[in-house]
């Protein structure tokens, strides 16, 4: 376990320091909620529906905002080839992947963060229970994006075309993981006390977090 | 006899290239070997295969006795691997570099024993520098400090002496001494001769993936080879 905070430790601190992934994940998830607001705003919906709409534009922008980040995860590991420096320490390459992918939860969590703020001000939610579900139900959606698009990003980092290879690889496979976030979401913030169904997430979020782990050695090797 | 490294008939292809076509070698604990060989000979990915970075195609590595397809965490543990790439991160200082790569390793080095290994290799002055500011000479002494954090029983060097100038070349010379004297072994890949063979017991030369020659380091028979294979290009 140690190992593993080693690495998440170093990149928190890489990354305050560089302040490009989280900075730019927050400023690309508000910028989606802004040109959603002004788009729904022309339409003159009705206010019931524009609440209908928050969550798919919710996740809308975790889903954007994250590819961003996790496109930018594997830049400070790449830099100078850093990533064989942690090949060659003496541990699986499991931990490796389960550090990164705690990194990348990290990171992501602070723009979705942002994003449900911006949702609730724009969109006139009310402060209740259901945000309550809709966090937990970020946070569970966000894990298994991390764990997927992880594994992702270090495929792609090593094709040519690895910014628009991961976003092509990424979204098809968490389509099932993005619908049952969205359907929760909404369950959440709809009738007063209903609880919304999680067991899609979370068995997503098992079931890729072992897959892998297990693969990610195949994945970096030469 | 458990030798620091044993290889037995490694092939390495990259798609239809063969990178190394039967690679059998046997290195004693405790010596100084070096590979010679032309640019694509096969030295890098044979390093590679011994560090576990990448995978043989077919054919057996062993370092420090583990098997490095079955056994590759003890491998790592055993290895200290430098190239002309040094792996550290721009991002943090010579002494935060240091402290992380040493936690990876499970060793809990104090601050001062974390400084006098910098200062061993003349980065004293540039502790708390992010490295980025580092000319590429400087790099390369972040990377040796690097590499021998952990004391490896055996040193993978692949072109470590790119970049350096004669001051840090002293001071890696006198560091590789330092650990073949305590018996750590020395497997290092260059392509300048002399630097190649100031210490080594033994050269061997690897050509098209193979190896094709191996004699005595000092013997005037490796210089011929050398001539013959690296310097000419293998031809007769």
């Amino acid at each position: 376990m140690r190992p593993i905070l080693t690495l998440v430790l170093k990149d928190v601190s890489i990354e305050l320091r560089r302040k490009e992934s989280v900075a730019a994940m927050v400023m690309f998830s508000v910028l989606v909620m802004v040109i959603f607001n002004f788009a729904i705003e022309s339409a003159r919906l009705d206010p019931a529906l524009r609440q209908d709409l928050a969550p798919g534009i919710l996740w809308v922008a975790v889903s954007l905002a994250g590819i961003l980040g996790l496109n930018r995860s594997l830049a400070i590991d790449l830099d100078n080839d850093s990533l064989q420096g942690l090949l060659l320490a003496p541990l699986s390459r499991g931990s490796l992947y389960l550090a990164k992918v705690l990194s990348n939860f990290i990171f992501i969590l602070v723009a979705d963060a942002v994003a449900l703020v911006s949702v609730i001000v724009f969109y006139d939610l009310d402060p209740n229970l259901g945000l309550l579900w809709v966090a937990v139900i970020v946070v569970l959606g966000t894990f298994g994006f991390a764990t997927v698009g992880t594994i992702l990003a270090m495929v792609s980092s090593q094709t040519r075309m690895s910014e628009v290879m991961l976003p092509v690889l990424l979204i098809p496979l968490t389509i099932p993981l993005i619908i049952s976030s969205v359907a929760a979401t909404a369950t959440a913030l709809g009738a007063e006390g209903a609880r919304p169904n999680l067991n899609l997430i979370v068995g997503f979020d098992i079931i890729f977090l072992v897959l892998s782990y297990l693969v990610f050695d195949y994945v970096v090797e030469e | 006899m458990t030798y620091a490294l044993s290889a037995r008939k490694v092939r390495k292809t990259y798609g239809h290239f063969p990178a190394l076509a039967g690679v059998d070698l046997d290195i004693a604990p405790g010596t100084s070997v070096t590979l010679f060989g032309r640019n694509g000979a096969g030295k890098t990915t044979f390093l590679k295969i011994a560090a576990t970075l990448a995978r043989a195609s077919s054919g057996e590595v062993a370092v420090a006795g583990f098997d490095v397809g079955s056994e590759p965490e003890k491998v790592r543990r055993a290895i200290g691997f430098l190239s002309h790439n040094t792996y550290v991160y721009r991002d943090l200082t010579s002494r935060e570099n240091l402290r992380f790569f040493s936690r990876l390793y499970g060793l809990d080095l104090s601050d001062d024993e974390l400084v006098s290994r910098l200062e061993r290799v003349g980065l004293g002055h540039r502790l708390n520098d992010p490295v980025r500011s580092f000319s590429r000479g400087l790099l390369q002494r972040v990377g040796i400090a690097r590499v021998m954090l952990h004391d490896p029983q055996v040193l993978l060097l692949d072109e470590p002496y790119t970049g350096l100038d004669a001051h840090a070349v002293g001071i890696l010379n006198d560091m590789l001494d330092e650990a073949v004297g305590l018996g750590s072994t020395v497997v290092l890949t260059t392509h300048d001769l002399e630097l190649g063979l100031r210490a080594a017991g033994a050269a061997h030369i690897i050509d098209r993936g193979r190896i094709v020659y191996s004699g005595p380091a000092g013997a005037p028979e490796t210089r011929a080879a050398y001539l013959r294979f690296v310097q000419m290009g293998g031809q007769p």
